[in-house]
């Protein structure tokens, strides 16, 4: 069953429609989250909340102005963003995440992996030196499935806006990054 | 360095709970649905649309008059 019958069932009051739009959608939702630099705790709140967006405003989704990824992303985005202005919003969480452990597996010398971890901290603390527009710009760009158009669609931006926001974002990004190596 | 951020932000920095579907589906049992905003006309809207074509019935009778007489003048 396809995410758009999902989600008129969903609109009737079907749980178990949502149920199956949330396992789809979860993981999309947290990744996005983590790379935005919310930590486990405010990630797993803003996903919850967005989430219950959802099943409470299904029967206002339009697949003619987005598909549902793309409008349950928007609806994330602006939850973080509004959760990342407000005080003591700005939480970065720096995990040991699968892939951390996936390259830290192939480097079984115990210095490789500590720099490799701290290759990993030192990309984690540019990124929360970025802007959330640019975290949630550079975060998206990374989701599967998802192009140039329906970023920009997320971002509320033109797509020529997006693509260069984008090669910003990554200038800064690098730049941060070079000024620390220095 | 590229590469560094490429792999960082391909990864998936955060994964969702174990039991966060079950929880939600839960919760949204628990949660009512914001009811539909009707499309139909609001009384207001009903309202001018009277008003409008009130005022075009009695231009046009207006224009039907004038012209009646000005024949009749003739």
């Amino acid at each position: 069953m396809d995410c758009d019958t999902d989600i008129s069932e969903t609109a009737r009051g079907d749980h178990l429609a949502f149920g199956r739009i949330v396992v789809a959608h979860q993981d999309r939702i947290f990744a996005y989250l983590g790379r935005m630099g919310l930590d486990s705790a405010m990630a797993e709140d803003v996903a919850q909340e967005t989430f219950l967006r959802v099943w409470r405003h299904a029967g206002k989704y339009d697949s003619r102005l987005a598909s549902l990824t793309t409008w349950i992303l928007t609806i994330a985005r602006n939850m973080a963003l509004t959760r990342l202005s407000l005080p003591g919003g700005r939480r970065v969480e720096t995990p040991v995440n699968s892939a951390t452990l996936e390259i830290a597996s192939d480097a079984p010398l115990p210095d490789e992996q500590l720099v490799t971890r701290q290759r990993q901290h030192r990309l984690q603390a540019a990124l929360a030196c970025l802007s959330a527009a640019d975290r949630s710009l550079l975060s998206s760009s990374y989701i599967d499935d998802l192009d140039l158009a329906a970023i920009a669609n997320i971002e509320g931006c033109s797509t020529g806006a997006a693509k260069v926001r984008l090669h910003r974002a990554r200038q800064r990004l690098r730049r941060i990054l070079e000024a620390d190596n220095e | 360095m590229n590469d560094d951020i490429d792999a960082w932000l391909a990864g998936k920095p955060l994964a969702a709970p174990p039991s966060f579907a079950a929880r939600l589906t839960a919760l949204a049992q628990a949660t009512p649905q914001a009811q539909q905003q009707s499309r139909a006309f609001r009384p207001w809207q009903w309202a001018s649309l009277g008003a409008g074509a009130c005022f075009g019935a009695m231009r046009l009778c207006e224009f039907v008059f004038v012209a009646f007489v000005a024949a009749g003048a003739h």
